[in-house]
């Protein structure tokens, strides 16, 4: 575990362990955080993964961690870091198995005055229309030539078929398609995902209808189509089975390959090897297809949402509009300068969104509490224009029970004029508020440290759980 | 039986340690530790689903994950829980055997993955054989 003293302090919001901490170390560490927090991040083994990947090699400038860390497996949750291409490793262990769990938010025209007479009806025709929690597939079931084509072009495909539009290819990153290539996605990854296109899943996974409830940037959110009091919806979910199969088969054949390669690492979950072999190659178009995917997953989910407001408002048209669609557990090929030379970097973001300069960056909160949207800003480039993606755990499912009862949590979002579809009351009690950060002050730490701007606050008005 | 399994707290996911008293049970405790996470509750009143499986892996580490991995995934394919394995043949990177389970409508819990995260298969100084694996939930 660490000591604080461990730590220099570089300004209020920034912090580095010192590449003299480990023998093993490449290059320094750096988290973003406040010492209030960084008083609960010492306690778990969040740190000393996140100097773990310090000695991966190709890694440029430091590691990097954002204020929602908590340990995890392999990288710590909210960890970031870069490799140089071609020779620099990828590493699957640091994306983690839900390639492309991400948010996405959608805009209505209404206000919550407008929408509240509908909402209860609302929220029971998208939880009925969505499927969620685990064993149910999906309204969608896709062949193989479907799901090839998904894999390989993402959103585009949907577009073809009507389930999406150019704007919303336009407003979602990467334009909701990665380069890929189904062939590299095993068959029983596919099997895993062909009828989970459209569903929501468990854990952390949800479907939120709120209310804007606070304006920092008039200017901007004007120019997202945000206002005051506007209902949005906001979505949480991932790759599914399909994703987390492509990870799991490529973990395994780079812990194998990682001999041939000389490659020898602190935690073998890390599971990582250099770019430039076949191996690297093939994973990364294979995680492209696994992005692609969960892309997919969430737009099929739109849909669906969009089918059932202009049910329940009665309405023959009606426009929801995407804002913006960010992934959260991914790598990618992007431009980044070091020592003042452009060059081409891999960037590993696990629990971490990207944030180039003007571009909405989604951080959902709890439950019970807000969440953000943020734009990016010029000086995130030293975090290679990276934010956090939540709020972050703060304790284990198991605690979480043991402090609350899924009833118990029921009853305060009700109190609170908060309306809640689950199927498990369980799962309602481990995804408390309680066992999360305050997604307040995670989020004023890359405020204030001038990663990205706060443009809108959004309270819950509905929730529905995986 | 001679095996036992517990679910231990982690701060963002769900750890099981495994008691037994040969390797062979140690696979057996950590499938059924695995079925108790996805599906508490599970009644084993009828068996209806028998799959054969065969792993090959690196070590005794990466076999116990890949073979609880290559379970994980026949569930989801079957939505199906499998709680046992008879197995035909052990060896430290190979298993060939045959699962046991029921289909069931739902599962309680999802787990997205079996990690490796510092999975040690060990024997203690009592002769008994541990191992602790984290699940991705």
């Amino acid at each position: 575990m660490f000591n604080k003293s461990d730590l220099i302090k570089l300004n209020n919001y920034l912090w580095e362990i010192p590449k003299s901490y480990r023998k093993d170390m490449l290059v320094p560490a750096r988290i973003y955080i406040t010492e209030k927090m960084l008083d609960e991040v010492v306690k778990d083994r969040s740190l000393n993964q996140l100097v773990n990947l310090t000695t991966l090699p190709g890694i440029v400038k430091y590691s990097l961690a954002m204020p929602d860390i908590h340990e995890g497996y392999g990288a710590p949750i909210g960890g970031v870091f870069a490799t140089k291409l071609p020779d620099g490793i990828i590493s699957p262990g640091s994306v983690g198995y839900d390639i492309n769990c991400g948010v996405r938010l959608l805009k209505s025209k209404h206000t919550e005055k407008e929408i509240r007479p509908y909402l209860e009806r609302l929220i029971e025709e998208i939880f009925h229309a969505v499927p969620s929690g685990l064993g149910k597939g999906g309204k969608f079931k896709f062949n193989i030539t479907e799901m090839d084509r998904i894999l390989g072009k993402g959103i585009e495909y949907l577009k073809e078929k009507e389930y999406a539009t150019e704007k919303d290819i336009e407003h979602c990153e990467s334009g909701g398609c990665l380069k890929a290539d189904p062939c590299f996605v095993s068959d029983l990854a596919k099997k895993r995902g062909r009828d989970q296109v459209g569903t929501l899943g468990s854990g952390n996974h949800f479907v939120e209808v709120q209310e804007i409830t606070e304006i920092y940037e008039e200017k901007l959110a004007e120019e997202l189509g945000l206002r005051k009091g506007q209902v949005v919806v906001l979505i949480h979910t991932g790759s599914r089975g399909l994703g987390h199969q492509v990870a799991t088969d490529y973990i395994r054949l780079f812990m194998q390959s990682m001999d041939k390669y000389n490659i020898s690492l602190p935690d073998r979950e890390l599971a990582a090897i250099p770019f430039s072999t076949p191996e690297g190659k093939e994973y990364f178009l294979a995680m492209g297809a696994a992005a692609n995917f969960a892309w997919s997953n969430r737009q099929m989910i739109t849909y669906l949402i969009r089918n059932a407001w202009k049910k329940v408002l009665g309405l023959k048209e009606e426009s929801i509009d995407l804002v913006y669609d960010v992934a959260h557990n991914i790598a990618k090929i992007e431009e980044h300068e070091i020592d003042k030379k452009k060059i081409k970097l891999i960037v590993h973001r696990k629990g971490a969104t990207r944030a180039f300069p003007n571009q909405p960056v989604l951080i959902p909160g709890t439950m019970g509490t807000a969440s953000y949207v943020l734009v990016g800003t010029e000086k995130s480039k030293e975090a290679f224009y990276t934010v956090c993606h939540g709020a972050g755990r703060t304790m284990s499912r198991h605690e979480a029970k043991r402090k609350t009862s899924g009833r118990e949590v029921l009853q305060q979002l009700t109190k609170k004029g908060i309306i809640v579809k689950s199927g498990s009351l369980s799962d309602l009690a481990e995804e408390a508020p309680l066992a999360y950060k305050n997604v307040d002050e995670v989020v004023e730490v890359v405020h204030q440290a001038g990663l990205a701007k706060k443009i809108v606050q959004l309270k819950p008005l509905a929730v529905i759980k995986g | 039986m001679s095996y036992k399994y517990k679910v231990l707290p982690h701060p963002a996911d769900i750890k099981l340690e495994i008691t037994a008293s040969c390797k062979e049970d140690i696979f057996k405790g950590a499938l059924e530790g695995m079925a108790y996470i996805i599906q508490p509750n599970a009644s084993r009143k009828s068996v209806l689903k028998k799959e054969q499986i065969e792993i090959h892996s690196l070590d005794i580490n990466a076999l116990l994950v890949d073979f609880l991995s290559e379970v994980l995934a026949k569930s989801d394919i079957y939505n199906c829980i499998f709680d046992k394995v008879k197995i035909e043949k052990l060896t430290d990177n190979s298993i060939k055997g045959r699962l046991e389970g029921k289909n069931v409508e739902r599962f309680s819990k999802e787990i997205k993955a079996v990690t490796y995260h510092q999975l040690n298969i060990n024997q203690d100084k009592n002769g008994d054989w541990k191992a602790i694996i984290l699940f991705d939930i």
